[in-house]
């Protein structure tokens, strides 16, 4: 359930000639440390000082089945990202360069699938393809083989593919590799032949961004191997922290999961720091962008046309509107047998989702999400504004701020839950300071990107006009920031409202997210119930999402300025 | 490692004071004593005078949410003044926050219920519980249902859940581990469902590893908790599950095609555990909670919610019948074997 950057550097200073506001660089530096450092480092220190010391963490984490389930997790996430790189590139190819049928529709329906939580895809794809689910109903078909590690292969790689294909596509969209085509094709290359010397190798460190994005992702991916590996006994990295926390019982299962958490924290810093150099956009993406690449399509499909149409419309089908369809039949569907004819429907299962406490836990959900919105979005533009006149202090802040969404959320909400637990325990303060540290990357790439794109004669102009600095900043610089408020407002919030990994860990007796909630009715075997949950949660967040995408401004910055599309 | 006992619940009507009045005041006589009929027991102490408690409670409950809902529900129909927060989960999940509570100096439970004895001993040995044990005078306390600071309420009983058109259904744990059963078999997770640990240790004892490695073999899925292993037999995803008592009476009451077999070489049971914490803010209305399970009225009410009542004589529906074997589960042994017991289950099934 998570993404992660691609790299963690930001722009260097663009203007010194002010003289820095130090209350301000401190206040930055400080919110930074709390939000970040000290927990970070609390979790090493407590991973270390635990029962026995070093050596006792140590015995810890080895008397876990942690190195199975790190297999397993590079394994599956490794699967996953083939199947959803090259899945990426046939759509972003499909869309960008061929005269498929409908493609414009076939580029918002391939990025459905971010919309909908993790863990009601594992859910949905339960209800609709194994025993007792609706290809069995309908057609006697059962794939039983979902529960278990190749359903999770498949699941996870199925919802990387969006996130391969969206910066593909952006690479694409570039206006100079348009006209590199149509050079090469004017000289003479076939369209094959342009594809694969020319197209492929100029998106190439696009594909590598999608690799490494879907691989992260993946890999602290919680909400599908919940659903899909728990009950197969297939452990992953992120399922063995929950299991440990949430299972485990006794006074040390909050040490012991803090040693596996900081082992992987280092694990993955010392990987982050290995691949950003080179996971940096290398420029292909240009700063031009252009709707379509060549005039002519390179891959011309011909006769295939309307085959190549129906193939693509079956696999939105089977991949995305099949599961949600079972899904729904699930939660109408009175004791336990799927029912298909409306006839038969009852709603006891959504009243039982709308009531009492389920309500509440919509409501905090909204609460955080929202409250986590408006904190990273203001944040966000307050550090974007001091990097943008500060010095190396500032950008290493906005550094730090970045590191926690490239570390697996199960870290991150260990190392907070071991910071503030003597202080935050069981309430929702404690969650929303997760989601903002996990979150503040968002909120500061967006108004970063979006500061880049003000050109500095712009205040210039009005300062040479007469206007005072605050006055320069309240008409130039606030108008240009408000789309990345906004855009990382609606970004912060759904990630927000799908977020499980991290509320799985944090939530207490009287504090559980809605998604907390879903899992909880998955665990409990409350079928119906979970469906309902299910499906209210999907219609939230394409009700918001919808919202968002409507403003424009928002849906360029997201896919191309912050290289963090989606929630996952 | 841990355990969750999913008890469903029926939907039944909410308990009501004023029905069978006069029962009531025999009942206040003394003269029920002994074994009544849910029916009959369902009449009740009224209670004239206000109970001279209030304030809010929370209680931490291995049950699912209904089922602990419907506890809370009556326990606020005979003490209005106290809010019940029943905080439902699973009991590892629960011993887990408990102890991080504890860590913190802020256990928040004022009552627990879990469902695995072996769990409370864990909880009262870290000083979670209170020494405080309830009146049970006038009730026979059935083996293994008073512990160090806890006392059992009712009792869960594994049993075979099946969904109806097999050729060969299986009628004990011992058929279990036929060939002819491949892939049509679910149980729960012994480190996620208590009342699954105490039957896998319990079966282990009789059969050894053996019988779990051919289970194994045979492709038996291995859920979480047994509600979901019901509500897959339910749902025809599997044949047959082992699963609760309570699980197969909810079942039947939401109208599932399933069949409920009491296994021949016995069915496996475990005490529904009860007990206060030493950190309750509202000792008085925790102990009322306690007690009032205990009492007539909870036992009654636990009957109607699908759960084999520990004293009284209450009665569920589908009730155990009385030719039926229970095993004799020795818990001081799985307790010393636990670690061991989850391990090897683990070993064998991931």
């Amino acid at each position: 359930m998570s993404t992660a950057p691609t790299d963690l550097a930001f722009g260097r200073p663009r203007a010194a000639g002010r003289q820095p506001d130090r209350l301000k660089i401190g206040a930055l530096i400080a919110g930074a440390l709390v939000l970040v450092g000290y927990p970070l480092l609390d979790l090493l220190r407590s991973a270390l000082s635990g029962p026995g010391g070093p050596l006792g963490a140590w015995r810890a984490i080895a008397a876990h089945p942690v190195a199975t389930a790190l297999t397993h997790t590079v394994v599956v996430s490794a699967c996953a990202t083939a199947i959803a790189s090259g899945l990426g590139v046939a759509m972003a190819l499909l869309v960008a360069r061929s005269d498929l049928p409908f493609r414009r529709w076939f580029a918002g329906a391939w990025v459905a699938p971010l919309i909908v939580p993790a863990y009601v895809t594992g859910v949905a794809w339960l209800d609709a393809y194994t025993s007792a689910g609706l290809s069995d109903h309908v057609a006697h078909l059962a794939a039983n083989w979902l529960g278990g590690p190749v359903g999770v292969v498949l699941l996870l790689g199925l919802q990387g593919a969006p996130l391969a294909y969206l910066l593909v596509l952006a690479a694409l969209r570039s206006a100079h590799i348009g006209s590199l085509e149509e050079a090469a094709r004017s000289a003479g290359r076939s369209p094959f032949g342009v594809l694969v010397d020319v197209t492929l190798p100029l998106v190439k460190s696009a594909i590598f961004g999608g690799i490494l994005l879907v691989f992260v992702s993946s890999a602290s991916d919680f909400g599908i191997p919940a659903v899909l590996a728990i009950p197969a006994g297939f452990s992953t990295v992120t399922t063995l922290i929950y299991s440990d926390l949430s299972f485990a019982g006794g006074p040390n299962a909050i040490s012991s999961a803090g040693a596996l958490s900081g082992l992987l924290g280092v694990v993955a810093i010392v990987l982050l720091i290995a691949t950003s150099r080179a996971a940096r956009p290398r420029g292909d993406g240009g700063a031009t962008r252009s709707r379509g690449g060549t005039a002519r399509p390179l891959i011309a499909l011909g006769r295939l046309r309307p085959f190549a149409a129906v193939g693509c419309l079956l696999f939105v089908v089977v991949t995305t509107i099949v599961p949600l369809a079972a899904l729904f039949l699930t939660s109408v569907s009175p004791a336990f047998v799927l029912v298909i004819s409306p006839a038969h429907w009852v709603a006891s299962a959504y009243a039982a989702a709308l009531s009492g406490e389920n309500v509440a836990a919509l409501g905090r959900s909204a609460l955080l999400a929202a409250s986590a919105g408006a904190v990273v979005a203001l944040g966000g533009a307050f550090v974007a504004l001091l990097i943008r006149r500060s010095s190396r202090l500032t950008s290493a802040a906005a550094a730090l701020l970045s590191l926690p969404f490239a570390l697996p959320g199960s870290v991150v909400a260990i190392a907070v839950l071991i910071a503030w637990q003597r202080w935050l325990y069981g309430t929702l303060l404690i969650i929303l300071l997760d989601y903002v540290a996990r979150f503040a990357v968002i909120g500061v790439r967006t108004s970063v990107g979006t500061l880049g794109a003000l050109s500095e004669d712009l205040i210039a102009a009005a300062r040479v006009s007469g206007a005072s600095t605050r006055r320069a900043t309240r008409d130039v610089v606030f108008p240009a920031l408000m789309p990345g408020i906004v855009t990382s407002f609606a970004i912060t919030f759904l990630f927000g409202i799908h977020e499980l990994t991290m509320s799985s860990l944090l939530a207490g007796p009287s504090t559980r997210t809605f998604a907390v909630e879903v899992l909880a009715a998955e665990e409990a075997g409350e079928v119906a119930l979970t469906a309902a949950l299910a499906i209210v949660v999907t219609v939230i967040t394409v009700v918001v999402a919808g919202a968002a995408l409507a403003v424009r401004s928002s849906r360029s910055l997201v896919a191309a300025d912050i290289g963090l599309e989606v929630p996952a | 490692m841990a355990r969750l006992d999913m008890n469903s619940t029926q939907h039944l009507p909410p308990f009501r004071f004023r029905r069978g009045f006069g029962l009531a005041l025999t009942a206040a006589t003394g003269l029920l004593a002994v074994a009544s009929s849910v029916q009959a027991a369902a009449s009740p102490v009224a209670h004239k005078k206000v109970p001279p408690v209030s304030g809010s409670i929370t209680v931490y409950a291995a049950l699912t949410t209904q089922g602990g809902q419907g506890f809370a529900a009556a326990f606020k129909s005979a003490y209005p003044g106290v809010t019940v927060n029943m905080v439902t989960g699973g009991t590892g999940a629960l011993a887990t926050q408990l102890a991080a509570q504890q860590q913190s100096g802020h256990v928040q439970a004022d009552v627990v219920l879990f469902a695995d004895p072996t769990d409370m001993d864990s909880l009262a040995s870290e000083g979670i519980l209170s020494s405080w044990e309830p009146s049970l005078s006038g009730r026979k306390i059935p083996p293994g249902y008073s512990g160090k600071d806890w006392v059992g309420a009712f009792t869960f009983e594994m049993v075979l859940l099946e969904h109806p058109g097999m050729a060969n259904p299986p009628q004990s744990w011992s058929a279990l581990n036929s060939s002819a059963l491949q892939g049509q078999l679910a149980i729960g997770s012994a480190s996620y469902s208590g009342t699954t640990f105490g039957w896998a240790a319990e079966l282990h004892t009789l059969f050894g590893w053996k019988y779990f490695q051919t289970l194994k073999s045979n492709g038996v899925r291995v859920e979480q908790s047994t509600t979901t292993v019901g509500t897959d037999v339910a749902s025809g995803k599997d044949q047959v599950g082992v699963t609760l008592d309570s699980v197969g009476r909810s079942l039947l009451a939401q109208g599932a095609n399933v069949s409920m077999v009491w296994p021949s070489d016995g069915s496996v049971p475990s005490p529904a555990t009860v007990g206060i914490t030493k950190a309750s803010a509202n000792t008085p209305a925790a102990k009322a909670f306690v007690t009032w399970m205990l009492s007539r009225q909870g036992q009654v009410e636990a009957a109607k919610l699908g759960y084999d009542a520990a004293y009284f004589g209450a009665k569920p529906a589908n009730p155990m019948p009385t030719h039926e074997k229970q095993l004799n589960v020795s818990w001081d042994r799985i307790t010393t074997n636990k670690t061991s017991i989850l391990s090897g289950f683990a070993g064998i099934f991931g």
